[in-house]
C-alpha cells in the first residue's frame, strides 16, 4: 500500500497538463542552452552569456507592450546590445569585459524601468525567474522554433565554429569568413539567452549557458563528445529540476541550476581524468594545464 | 633596400610559379592612433626559399605577418600573395600560418589529428565532413613531422616540441605554397629545432616558400638562405651571405650588437611605460 | 510667465517630501562610494567578479536572517566566499576562470533562491533585488553608511598600494608587498560597497554602479586621480538625476539611475579625446619607440 501510495505521488506530476509542458519546454532550453554552453565556456564568455540575458529584458518589455512575439523583440535588443558593445570596444580603449559590464547593465535597466513603468503588461517574477510552470503554448511554440532553427544552424556549421573558437586566426587564413562566424555565434547565444529567459529567468540564464559545457569539459577530451554530453546534462538536469518543483513548490529555476551546480562540483571531484581526486592519481602523466 | 627578387611580373596564374609568391610594395601600416608601425616596406620573395625575418621585439614583425595574412589594413602600398589579393589568396589556401605557442589554448578539448584536420578545413565542403583524401593527408602530414604515435592525444599532454609538430603538421596539411612561422624555436629543444629545420628545407626543395620570424639572430645563418631585416622599416633584404652583415645587423638592432658577438640575445629594449593604463598610472610610479 | 512658476513647481515638488529628500541624500552617498571602488574595479579589470559579487550575496542574506544576524553582513561573507572559492578552484581545474566564477555566482543565487522560497521570511525580496531608494528607514541608513564610509576610508588608506596592484601586481610584488592580500582586501572592499548599495539599487544593478562610473572617468581623463574625480561626479548627477527622473516617470529608482548612468556613459564615448582603435593599445604596449 505504501509504495503504492509513494508510485502515486511520485507520478503525480506527470498527471498534469501543465507539468507536461514544464518538462517538455524545460528539456528543449536546457538542450539548446548546453549546446550553447560548449562554445561559451571554450571561448571564455561567461560574462558575455550573462549579459545578453539580461539585455534581452528590454526586448521582452516592449514585446509585450505591443503585442509581439517576445522572442522577436527579445532577439532584436539582444543583438543590438551585441552590436553595441562591438562599437564601443572598437571606438575606445576600455578593457572587454568592462564594455560588456556597462552596456548590459544599460539595456537591462532601460527594461526593468519599462516594466516598473507599465506594470501590468509584464510580470517582473516572470523576466527574473522565468515560469516554465506557467508556460502558455503560444510561449512553448516560440522556444520550440527558436530551437530548432539554433540548432539546425549549430548542426551544419558546428565544424567552423569549432575551428574559430579554437584558431581563429587560422580560420581566417584559410578563407573562413570569421566576423560572420562571430556574430552569427552571438545571435545563436542570444537565441539560447531568449529561450532560457522563459526556463529559469534572466538572473539564471548564465548558469545554464556556463554550467553544463564546463561540466562536460571536466569529462570529455574531444569536442564532439562535450557537444553531445552538454546538452544531455541540459536536457535531464532542466527535465528534473521541473519535475523537482512540483514538490519543492517553487523556484523552478533555483532547482535546475541548483543541479547543474551539484553535476559540475561532482566532476570537478571526480572526473576520471580531469577531477581533482582523479588528478591526484594521474600524477605520473602531465597533468592538464 | 635590395629586393631578393626585383621581377614585376604580374601574372593571374598561382599554381605555375612564375610571379613572385610574396610580393610587398611601399608597405605602410599606422594604427588609428597615429603609431606608425611600418614604413614603406618592400621586398618580394619567389623562389623556393627560407627566409629569416629579422628584427627586434616591437621592430613590425608581427605587424609584417598580420599584414601579409591579410588582418591589417595597410596605410599605403600593397601585399600580393602569387600575384593577386591576400583575400583570394586565402580563398585558395596559399598561406599556412603557424603560430606562437602562446597563442594557442591547450586545454581546448581537441586531438592532434583534430588539430591537423583543420588544415583541410578550407577545402572541405559546406558540411566539413573530411573525406578519405582528407584522413589520408592528415596521416601523411603527421608521419613527416613523427606524431603519428601521438595522433589520438589532447594536444594539452603534449611537450613543447611536440606542440611545434603539430602545427607544422598543420601547415602541410594544408598544403599551402606559402609558410609564415612566428618564432618557432622558442622554447623547444634542439632535436625538435633539427627536425622542424629538416623538414623546412624539404618543403623548400619541394618548392615551397617559408617566412621563418625570429629575434634570435645567431641560428638565422644555420638554415636560412635568405634574410629580410627591419626594424619599423626595411633595413635589409636578400641572399643571407650578402645581405646578413654586421653593419645590417647593427642597423636593425639600433646599435643593440655593436661590440658583441653574434649570438648574444639582443638586449630587450627597456621601454617606458607607454599604454594608455601604463600612462594613467606613470604619475603613481613617478616614472613620467 | 504663467507657466514659469508651475514649470518650476513641477522640479522642485519631489524636494517636498521628506523620503525624497532622504532619498537624494543617500543616493549620492551610495554612488560616491560606488563610483571611488569602480575605478579599481575597471582597472582590474573585474568586471566579472563585480557581477560574481552582488548576484552571490543572496544566499548570506537569507542565512543570516534565520540565524538573525545583520544582513550585510551575511551579504558580504556569502559574497567574498563565492569568489574565493571559484579563484581557489582555478588552479586544479582546466576550465577557464570567468566559467568557474560563472558557475559559482549562478550555483549561489540559486542556492539563495531555494532557501528564500524555503524560509518564510520578512525579508523583502523585491527590495533586495532592486532596492528601496524612496522607501529607505533609519536601520538601512546607517548600514549604508557605516560600510560605505569604512571602505572609503580603507581605499583613502591603502589608496597607493591599491592602484599598484591594478596596474603592475609584479612591482607591488618586487617592492614587498603582497598583491594577494592586496587583491583579497580589494574584493573586501568591493562587496562592503555591494552591501552599501544594496537598499538603494538592489542586487541586479549594482553591477552597473560598480563598472559604469569607473568606464567614464577611465575616457575622459588620462591621470588616475582625474579619473576618479570624473566618476564621482557622473555618479552624483546620475544618483541626483535618477532618483529625481524616478519620481516624475513613477518608475523604478535604481534602474533610472542606472539608465542615467548609461546615457553618461554614452556621452562620454563620444565626447572622449581618447577614442581611437583598440589595436593602438596593443600596438603602443609592445613598442620600444612609443
Amino acid at each position: 500500500m505504501d509504495a503504492a501510495a509513494l508510485v502515486e505521488t511520485l507520478a503525480a506530476p506527470f498527471t498534469y497538463e501543465f507539468m507536461r509542458k514544464a518538462m517538455l519546454g524545460g528539456g528543449a532550453v536546457g538542450l539548446l542552452c548546453g549546446v550553447l554552453s560548449c562554445f561559451v565556456t571554450l571561448k571564455g564568455w561567461s560574462l558575455l552569456g550573462d549579459a545578453l540575458s539580461h539585455a534581452v529584458v528590454p526586448g521582452v518589455a516592449l514585446s509585450a507592450l505591443v503585442g509581439a512575439p517576445f522572442a522577436v523583440g527579445a532577439f532584436l535588443t539582444g543583438l543590438l546590445a551585441v552590436v553595441a558593445m562591438g562599437f564601443v570596444e572598437r571606438h575606445s580603449l576600455l578593457e572587454k569585459s568592462a564594455v560588456i559590464g556597462v552596456v548590459f547593465t544599460g539595456f537591462f535597466a532601460a527594461g526593468l524601468l519599462l516594466v516598473s513603468i507599465f506594470p501590468s503588461q509584464v510580470r517582473l517574477q516572470t523576466i527574473l525567474f522565468g515560469n516554465l510552470l506557467g508556460i502558455s503554448d503560444a510561449d512553448l511554440a516560440q522556444v520550440a522554433c527558436v530551437g530548432v532553427a539554433a540548432l539546425v544552424v549549430i548542426g551544419l556549421k558546428w565544424r567552423d565554429f569549432l575551428l574559430y573558437c579554437f584558431d581563429p586566426i587560422h580560420a581566417r587564413s584559410i578563407g573562413l569568413e570569421t566576423g560572420r562566424l562571430h556574430f552569427t555565434l552571438l545571435a545563436l547565444l542570444s537565441l539560447a539567452a531568449v529561450a532560457g529567459l522563459q526556463a529559469v529567468g534572466a538572473l539564471l540564464v548564465v548558469a545554464m549557458l556556463v554550467t553544463p559545457g564546463a561540466t562536460a569539459l571536466l569529462l570529455t577530451d574531444r569536442f564532439g563528445r562535450m557537444l553531445v554530453i552538454a546538452p544531455a546534462i541540459g536536457a535531464t538536469t532542466a527535465v528534473i529540476g521541473a519535475y523537482a518543483s512540483y514538490f519543492l513548490d517553487g523556484s523552478t529555476g533555483g532547482a535546475i541550476v541548483s543541479l547543474q551546480t551539484i553535476l559540475f562540483v561532482l566532476a570537478f571531484f571526480l572526473a576520471p581524468k580531469y577531477g581533482v581526486l582523479g588528478w591526484r592519481r594521474r600524477l605520473g602523466l602531465e597533468p592538464a594545464s | 633596400m635590395s629586393p631578393i627578387e626585383p621581377s614585376r611580373e604580374t601574372a593571374a596564374d598561382t599554381a605555375g610559379a612564375p610571379c613572385p609568391a610574396i610580393e610587398v610594395r611601399d608597405l605602410t601600416v599606422a594604427y588609428k592612433s597615429g603609431t606608425v608601425a611600418l614604413v614603406d616596406v618592400s621586398f618580394a620573395l619567389g623562389e623556393p626559399t627560407i627566409c629569416g625575418l629579422v628584427g627586434m621585439n616591437g621592430s613590425g614583425k608581427s605587424t609584417l605577418f598580420k599584414a601579409i595574412m591579410g588582418f591589417l589594413e595597410p596605410r599605403h602600398g600593397t601585399v600580393t600573395i602569387c600575384g593577386g589579393t591576400v583575400v583570394a589568396a586565402q580563398k585558395q589556401n596559399i598561406v599556412a600560418y603557424v603560430p606562437q605557442a602562446e597563442e594557442v589554448d591547450w586545454t581546448f578539448p581537441v586531438s592532434v589529428r583534430d588539430v591537423v584536420m583543420t588544415g583541410r578545413q578550407g577545402r572541405m565542403g559546406f558540411l566539413r565532413i573530411p573525406s578519405h583524401e582528407d584522413a589520408r593527408i592528415v596521416a601523411e602530414s603527421l608521419s613527416r613531422v613523427g606524431m603519428e604515435a601521438f595522433a589520438d592525444r589532447q594536444i594539452g599532454e603534449l611537450s613543447g616540441g611536440q606542440r611545434k609538430r603539430t602545427f607544422l603538421a598543420r601547415a602541410l596539411a594544408q598544403g599551402a605554397r606559402i609558410l609564415l612561422l612566428d618564432e618557432p624555436f622558442a622554447g623547444v629543444d634542439i632535436k625538435t629545432e633539427q627536425a622542424i629545420v629538416a623538414i623546412l628545407r624539404d618543403l623548400q626543395a619541394a618548392g615551397h616558400v617559408i617566412l621563418v620570424s625570429t629575434h634570435n639572430v645567431s641560428s638565422v645563418p644555420t638554415f636560412c638562405d635568405s634574410v629580410v631585416m627591419i626594424n619599423k622599416t626595411l633595413i635589409a633584404a636578400g641572399p643571407i651571405e650578402t645581405t646578413f652583415t654586421p653593419e645590417n645587423l647593427g642597423r636593425a638592432f639600433g646599435g643593440a650588437l655593436y661590440g658583441l658577438p653574434i649570438g648574444t640575445l639582443p638586449p630587450q629594449p627597456a621601454g617606458r611605460p607607454s599604454g594608455p593604463i601604463q600612462k594613467l598610472f606613470a604619475t603613481v610610479r613617478g616614472v613620467a | 510667465m504663467t507657466a514659469d512658476p508651475g514649470f518650476l513647481d513641477l522640479l522642485l515638488e519631489p524636494l517636498r517630501h521628506g523620503f525624497m529628500l532622504k532619498a537624494l541624500a543617500v543616493g549620492t552617498f551610495v554612488s560616491v562610494v560606488c563610483a571611488v571602488l569602480s575605478c579599481f574595479v575597471v582597472l582590474k579589470g573585474w568586471a566579472l567578479v563585480g557581477d560574481a559579487l552582488t548576484h552571490a550575496v543572496l544566499p548570506g542574506i537569507v542565512l543570516a536572517y534565520i540565524v538573525g544576524l545583520p544582513m550585510g553582513l551575511g551579504a558580504l561573507a556569502s559574497g567574498v566566499a563565492c569568489v574565493v572559492l571559484a579563484g581557489a578552484a582555478r588552479p586544479y581545474s582546466r576550465v577557464k576562470p570567468d566559467a568557474l566564477l560563472g558557475i559559482a555566482f549562478s550555483g549561489f543565487l540559486a542556492l539563495g533562491l531555494i532557501l528564500l522560497v524555503a524560509t518564510p521570511s520578512e525579508i523583502h525580496f523585491i527590495h533586495v533585488l532592486f532596492g528601496n531608494l524612496l522607501g529607505i528607514e533609519a536601520p538601512e541608513i546607517v548600514q549604508a553608511i557605516l560600510t560605505g564610509s569604512v571602505a572609503l576610508a580603507a581605499v583613502l588608506v591603502m589608496r597607493k598600494d591599491l592602484v599598484l596592484v591594478c596596474f603592475d601586481p609584479g612591482h607591488a610584488r618586487v617592492i614587498g608587498l603582497s598583491p594577494g592580500r592586496l587583491e583579497l582586501l580589494l574584493l573586501v572592499l568591493v562587496a562592503m560597497t555591494v552591501v552599501t548599495a544594496l537598499e538603494a539599487v538592489g542586487v541586479v544593478l549594482v553591477v552597473a554602479m560598480l563598472v559604469t562610473p569607473g568606464c567614464i572617468g577611465f575616457l575622459l581623463a588620462a591621470r588616475f586621480s582625474r579619473m576618479v574625480v570624473i566618476a564621482v561626479a557622473a555618479a552624483i548627477v546620475a544618483a541626483v538625476a535618477g532618483t529625481l527622473a524616478s519620481f516624475w516617470l513613477n518608475g523604478a529608482t535604481g534602474a533610472s539611475i542606472v539608465l542615467v548612468l548609461f546615457l553618461l556613459f554614452v556621452v562620454a564615448l563620444f565626447a572622449s579625446p581618447r577614442v581611437r582603435r583598440r589595436e593602438s593599445r596593443r600596438e603602443t604596449a609592445a613598442s620600444p619607440l612609443v
